[in-house]
């Protein structure tokens, strides 16, 4: 059993979360596949010059992972952004390690090392801190949306669809750990999932039918499968175009060399 | 009724990055805040965010995985001429790509879309339709003839305000070209600042001369507005010009040295350099081939050009010449340099929409006013003439000024 307590106090449909991540992933890709296809269906040219890797790069690590152009236009806006970006990231390399612990062999130290060693607790230390950048982000977002008025931000429908479907992602994914550890003997490893411990606590006591558990973890996965298939086809699809972007303009601001002071 | 199979947008006109911006965009609202037509004509659909959301789901209905599933066009008629109107009623001044957390470079996806909806019959708006057909017929938007684009010359020496003949570049080879475009060709009262110009690069020493009859329209309109003939216009000018022999190419007008300096390399390759006239004579100011003699007292505030600043980045140059003329005051605006608010003059505006133009030249002139300044000045003719109608329209007092005419006062002290 892993420090964490075991994860078999209710029952999980694993048929069906294969099936749904499944029909998630091909829509996925189909529909990366028709924008990949739309995008060089364009015949003009792309670059004024030959692009500059120097700049891509130093660009890359400015306005992609540090971000500044939001912080160009404030803290908050800045704050907002980070941490749904960084929180992101987390979550889906915690996934992408969830799925290798699937695939890799029992005995192989990787597995060992994540399901009855400290990665264990520090993988559930930075899902809990993923999710909760994530939460406060897309929370945020949500609060600016409807309180900085009609002249900052667009409120359309399904722009703020797309930030409901993050928020009750993670919401999900926080309440079922919570459920989970409830129902659990308390360990001192429990602290490592921080969020979902301190929610614990919240509902202590509480007998909650497995049933009940099922149909959440049924519902979060189906989420998930709901959310990661919307991608290509909602604004969400600015994750992967948008850094595609400002990395090709980094090239031009090279030569106009007035947005970014560091590639003077 | 949804639009014709033959209106179909080719999205050959736009490259893959243009068509990766169309997704690149979040929504995030930033533009909202700082587009200067939006600022006077609040419709949502001029929203630089929402305007790239509703061409992407035009071009999306018409191509790729949605057009096969879900064939059949869901756009009306009319939606489709709103979102034709929409797409012109901007001044492609670029001030939502600066803003834009993911760098859409807007002023280039707005021209090539202009592009791709004229290619598909369904652009430009009908004013602009007959501007660029009067352009094309008379090789100037004032329907002059072309034997009259030289007499400015004649003209000038004989009211005494040019002191020096200019020689024709095509007769006695100069290695300076002064281009000085349809506007100042024409208009009088332009005209005036290309002949202090040409005052201002004799004194320096410039061996320069001009094509007089034989200088065409640069043909940005062209671009800007996405007429197709555009590429092939601009060969004619490029292999004119560089069959001249000049090593460097000066304009005056802002918007012919975008035309020079940035499309026509992406067309063909040019063999001169291309400076803008405040730019040179900031040079020449600081070669000390032009002494600043005489006192300009004056407070004023500095109008950055689209195309000059934001398309160029051409901000400190025009300042710097401001400040060596003795006796300025510069106060600058609220919005300045990346910021600077458009005067609504560029991208073919003020043909389709003239009122939005004013208003649009109106806030900019309400800005300058709140700095105290008794001038507004800029390097470049067009929003001099776009800032006029401005100060028009706000009823307001400021004196608009060419940058030229203080430098030549200074130098000249006349
Ligand atoms: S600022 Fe850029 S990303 Fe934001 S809405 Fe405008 S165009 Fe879209
Ligand atoms: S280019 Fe200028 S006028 Fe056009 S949408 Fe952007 S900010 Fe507005």
């Amino acid at each position: 059993m892993s420090p964490f307590g075991t994860d078999l106090i209710y029952y999980k449909p694993w048929l069906f979360f294969i099936i749904i991540q499944t029909i998630g992933l091909t829509i996925f890709i189909m529909g990366m596949a028709d924008n990949l296809n739309f995008y060089y269906r364009g015949k003009a040219r792309s670059f004024r010059n030959n692009p500059s890797l120097g700049a891509m790069i130093k660009v890359f690590f400015n306005e992609i992972l540090l971000q500044r152009q939001f912080f160009a236009r404030g803290f908050f806006r800045w704050l907002n952004h980070i941490l749904i970006f960084w929180g992101f990231l987390g979550l889906l390399s915690l996934s992408a390690i969830g799925v290798l612990l699937k695939i890799v062999p029992g005995d192989s130290a990787f597995f060992e090392f994540f399901t009855v060693g400290s990665g264990y607790l520090y993988y559930k230390f930075a899902g809990d801190l993923a999710g909760l950048m994530v939460l406060a982000g897309a929370a945020a977002a949500l609060i600016g949306r409807f309180t900085t008025g009609p002249d900052s931000i667009d409120t359309r429908l399904t722009d703020t669809a797309a930030l409901g479907f993050l928020l009750l992602l993670v919401l999900t994914g926080f309440l079922l750990e919570a459920l989970r550890l409830a129902a659990t003997p308390w360990a001192p490893a429990f602290e490592y999932s921080f969020v979902a411990d301190f929610m614990a606590g919240l509902v202590a006591g509480r007998q909650v039918p497995g049933s009940l558990m099922t149909a959440l973890w049924t519902f979060h996965a189906t989420l998930t499968a709901a959310f990661v298939a919307y991608i290509p086809f909602s604004k969400m699809v600015h994750i992967f175009a948008a850094p595609a972007e400002i990395v090709i303009n980094a090239s031009e601001e090279e030569l106009r060399g007035d947005l970014y002071g560091y590639l003077r | 009724m949804g639009i014709s199979a033959k209106n179909k947008i080719p999205l050959s006109c736009l490259s893959p990055r243009q068509l990766i911006e169309l997704d690149a965009c979040s929504r995030c609202g930033e533009c909202m805040k700082w587009c200067p037509i939006y600022a006077v004509d609040r419709s949502e659909d001029l929203i630089p965010g929402n305007r790239i959301a509703a061409l992407k789901k035009l071009l999306k209905s018409q191509h790729g995985l949605r057009a096969r599933l879900f064939a059949g066009d869901r756009f009306s008629k009319e939606q489709v001429d709103r979102l034709i109107e929409v797409l012109y009623e901007c001044t492609a001044c670029g001030q939502c790509h600066f803003v834009c957390p993911a760098r859409i470079d807007t002023a280039e996806l707005w021209e090539a879309l202009r592009e791709a909806v004229v290619e598909a019959g369904l652009g430009p708006l009908p004013n602009q339709a007959e501007y660029l057909r009067v352009l094309k017929k008379y090789e100037n938007p004032f329907k002059e003839p072309q034997e009259n684009r030289g007499l400015w010359v004649p003209r000038g020496l004989e009211q005494g305000t040019l002191y020096q003949d200019l020689p024709l570049i095509t007769q006695s080879p100069q290695p300076v070209l002064f281009y000085l475009g349809c506007t100042a060709s024409y208009n009088p009262e332009i005209n005036l600042v290309a002949q202090w110009v040409a005052n201002l690069m004799h004194k320096a020493g410039v061996k320069f001369g001009v094509l007089g009859n034989q200088e065409n329209c640069c043909r940005g309109k062209l671009r800007r507005m996405g007429d197709g003939d555009f590429a092939a216009k601009a060969i004619e000018n490029i292999d004119l010009l560089n069959s001249l022999g000049i090593n460097t190419l000066v304009t005056n007008c802002a918007g012919c040295y975008k035309t020079i300096f940035q499309d026509y390399p992406r067309i063909k390759e040019i063999n001169f350099k291309v400076y803008h006239a405040i730019e040179y004579i900031d040079m020449l100011i600081r070669e000390g081939k032009l002494q600043l003699v005489n006192p300009v007292p004056v407070q004023l505030t500095y109008h950055d050009p689209c195309h000059l600043g934001r398309h160029n980045g051409i901000y400190d140059a025009p300042r710097r010449v401001l400040q060596a003329v003795p006796g300025v005051e510069l106060v600058e605006m609220e919005r300045i340099r990346q910021n600077s608010r458009c005067c609504g003059m560029g991208g073919g505006l003020k043909m389709g929409f003239p009122e939005i133009q004013a208003l649009a030249a109106a806030e900019r002139i309400k800005e300058a006013e709140r700095t105290g300044a008794a001038a507004i000045v800029t390097p470049c003719p067009t929003c001099f003439l776009g800032l006029q109608t401005g100060a028009a329209k706000a009823e307001s007092d400021i004196r608009v000024k060419h940058l030229m005419e203080l430098v030549n006062l200074s130098v000249f002290g006349q």
